[in-house]
């Protein structure tokens, strides 16, 4: 599976980093001096968000839920691949009763945003896009035959997770979420020791 | 740690003893207790087995998905509230599925019953709505056996004597825990508002111990498991001594699905699907079934026979009765780190507050009346990080998302210090209350699912809305600069009593005060089943105190010969 192909390559990345401090510095320097060519980044490859549209939708409703606030220094859904997360747990076997519902939100909004609102979800402002999701979210968007309320609750829900998880899941892109507030769950706070 | 499993004792398909059904706090004492004295015992766990290496900080995989507690879409509970319309799909009523049960993703608070506790009926008589009962026994009677299980598991705390403390005549077998300097606050509130603060009593090692290393304070304890060992779970404190004697097998993955009974209304045989979900039987003399109170009573309800209609030893009809969980109120409150002592301001590397109040556990207001409360245990907020960003959205109603949410979650982290409690309230049994059988859904095997329906007391609600304040007066007193309620006449699943309840009398009791089946005389159920009562307190050291009691009878009772060969 992908995610574990990056999760591997981020654990190699960590040992050798590890290598470094153990063994000193000439060690890595005689190592800068051929520098290994650079590994090639796949692209990831979408397993549920495979419409371009919903996609977009998607990752911009992300970007308001958890957007980079310059004034605390938090780091955006979208920098923290919270979007490839959700992916990924979406195409896990128990979360396939989901399906539907996921697919449904994301076209509710943008047709919601497009007859009420006057346009597109992606082409409507932060502030419209924020009053169109809070609606969602009290069900406050009458005559929607469809379940607003739980919709918004599940994706915010896997929208914590990919921002604050183990980034081996694929989302806390580079443990930005922790390095913001400074914490690290897989340390003991005695020994220093990572479970990880 | 070298793997217990490895030269574990294998049956195969021989007759044994004793077989267990559960490995948790009822059945890993059991298991330790009967194989150290000779019995040939065979423990079956619907769960797998797992070991200190698999134990870690993720999130996800232990706090958000089904490494301890099964999907709903695999096996639900069908919850029903006395006010909602039907029952739902629920994953509430599940402990830990695995070796060693609810104990290995316990957070350890090891208090125990008072001695009022045995002796509800006595004490309050008929209340309106309730269904109360004396136990069999008294605190006397299970105190040596609690001084035994503290023993076992380990329990670090310092004996303390405050209004409503349970007599003990020993001091806590290991000192207690370090604590973050936060828990002076909770101490210097307490005495602000006039009540006795103590250590909480933990099943956490705070020394080494063979086999066993103490915290490293991780502060990973609830909903996780132990990887140093020092958490007391079944694991570590029952299970490697049960394999060391060459008595005792442990066979994870294997779900009990019927049971054979004789014509003498005796148990012979226990099916079950194994990992590989292939069907394979045991044999045995005796039967002990310890699966917790939800699926302990369904295992009974779901056999119906010519000997035994309505469910397994069942002629009281009060199998899934009485089930009684634990109360639950919650407080919080934070504290401007501004306005904080000098040394309390920086994050401090030890997360445990362990504090505890019992001085409500009656309520002195209500003499003459039902007042029974409960305790109130002080801790840190978990540090999870999910959970964490997800209670500081939710204490904002509709739950807060956006740049807000993420100001809030910065300020948590470095503005304030979080303070919590938890209150661990009487669950009056009542009729209302019970678990059946739901006949048309099933789970993954096929089988007939537990209903559970609950329906809170309102004198609970009453009395716990009394225990929360004061927490929350405590709270205020230590100088918090904003507090909530944020849990009142709550219901704790995971502390569950009361489904086969034990008495002198087989017409208002299921078992006898050995825990035995009035009506199959080789059966023995020994989780919270038992309990007719389920105190103010979690209940995990009670369950292990009584399994020990339980099986020292048991021991006799094999040593005279009364179970015939399987």
């Amino acid at each position: 599976m992908r995610v574990m192909k990056r999760r591997d390559f981020l654990r190699a990345t960590g040992s050798s980093a590890l290598a470094c401090s153990v063994f000193g510095l000439v060690a890595c320097k005689q190592k800068e001096t051929k520098p290994a060519p650079a590994p090639a980044v796949a692209e990831y490859a979408w397993l549920f968000f495979t419409d371009r549209i919903e996609r977009d939708v998607a990752r911009t409703t992300l970007q308001r839920l958890l957007p980079a606030d310059p004034e605390s220094g938090a780091p955006s859904a979208h920098d923290l691949k919270v979007l490839e997360f959700i992916d990924g747990q979406l195409a896990e076997p128990h979360f396939r009763d989901l399906h539907r519902m996921m697919h449904g939100g994301f076209n509710f909004i943008d047709r919601v945003s497009t007859k009420r609102f006057g346009g597109t979800f992606l082409s409507r402002t932060p502030e419209v896009q924020d009053t169109i999701l809070g609606q969602f979210q009290t069900g406050a968007i009458k005559g929607l035959k469809f379940p607003q309320e739980r919709f918004f609750e599940t994706l915010r829900s896997f929208a914590l997770e990919g921002y604050w998880s183990n980034p081996k899941y694929g989302g806390n892109f580079e443990k930005k979420a922790w390095s913001w507030v400074s914490i690290n769950p897989h340390c003991s706070h005695i020994h220093g020791s990572c479970t990880e | 740690m070298t793997d217990p499993a490895a030269a574990m004792k294998q049956f195969g398909d021989e007759p044994v003893d004793i077989c267990i059904i559960g490995s948790g706090a009822g059945g890993a004492p059991m298991a330790h207790e009967l194989a150290k004295s000779g019995a040939r015992v065979l423990v079956l766990e619907k769960g797998p087995w797992y070991k200190r290496a698999d134990f870690d900080h993720d999130e996800i995989k232990n706090s958000r998905r089904n490494y301890w507690v099964p999907y709903v879409s695999e096996e639900p509970h069908m919850l029903q509230f006395s006010a909602d319309s039907g029952p739902q799909k629920s994953s509430e009523g599940w402990t830990s599925n695995c070796v060693g049960g609810g104990t290995v993703h316990m957070s350890g608070f090891f208090y125990r019953l008072h001695p009022d506790d045995f002796r509800m009926k006595t004490l309050y008589g008929d209340v309106e709505g309730a269904s109360l009962a004396d136990w069999p026994i008294s605190y006397e009677d299970l105190a040596p056996y609690y001084s035994r299980a503290e023993k076992a598991v380990g329990v670090s705390g310092l004996a303390a004597k405050t209004k409503y403390s349970p007599p003990r005549d020993d001091d806590f077998p290991f000192p207690p825990l370090a604590t973050n300097p936060l828990s002076r606050l909770v101490e210097e509130g307490g005495k602000k508002a006039g009540y006795t603060v103590y250590q909480t009593p933990r099943a956490i090692l705070s020394k080494q111990i063979n086999g066993r290393d103490a915290c490293v304070y991780c502060d990973f304890c609830g909903s996780y498991g132990c990887e140093s060992g020092a958490k007391g779970s079944a694991l570590e404190a029952f299970i490697p001594g049960a394999i060391a004697t060459g008595n005792c097998e442990i066979r994870p993955d294997s779900m009990v699905f019927s049971l054979d009974v004789r014509s003498d209304g005796t148990i012979s045989a226990a099916h079950y699907y194994d990992k590989d979900g292939k069907e394979r039987t045991v044999k045995a003399k005796i039967f002990v079934v310890s699966a917790t109170a939800v699926e302990s009573a369904r295992l009974l309800l779901n056999h119906k026979s010519v000997t035994h209609p309505d469910g397994l030893g069942n002629s009281s009809g009060l199998v899934g009765r009485n089930l009684t969980f634990s109360t639950l109120g919650k407080g919080w409150a934070e504290f401007d780190v501004a306005s904080l002592p000098e040394d309390l301001k920086p994050h401090h590397p030890i997360h445990f507050i362990n504090r505890s109040i019992r001085d409500l556990y009656f309520l002195d207001e209500l003499k003459g009346e039902y007042n029974k409360g409960g305790s109130i245990g002080f801790l840190l907020p978990h540090r999870n990080p999910i959970f964490t960003a997800d209670r500081v959205a939710k204490r904002f109603t509709p739950p807060l998302w956006g740049s807000a949410l993420q100001g809030q979650i910065k300020r948590t982290y470095t503005d304030v210090r979080e303070l919590e409690f938890e209150v661990y309230g009487e669950f009056t049994a009542n009729p209302l209350t019970y678990v059946k059988i739901h006949e048309e859904v099933k789970d993954k095997w096929g089988l007939p699912v537990a209903q559970i329906n609950v329906h809170n007391h309102p004198l609970d609600i009453r009395n716990n809305l009394k225990v929360v304040e004061a927490g929350i007066e405590v709270l205020k007193a230590a100088g918090a600069s904003a507090t909530k309620q944020e849990t009142v006449g709550g219901t704790t699943f995971i502390l569950q009593h009361g489904t086969c309840r034990m008495g002198n009398d087989p017409k208002t009791s299921v078992l006898n005060a050995e825990c035995r089946s009035h009506d199959v005389k080789n059966l023995y159920v020994v989780d919270g089943s038992f309990m007719p009562s389920s105190g103010g307190v979690p209940t995990t050291l009670t369950i292990i105190a009584n399994s020990l009691r339980v099986a020292e009878r048991l021991i006799e009772r094999l040593g005279n010969g009364e179970f015939s060969a399987p």
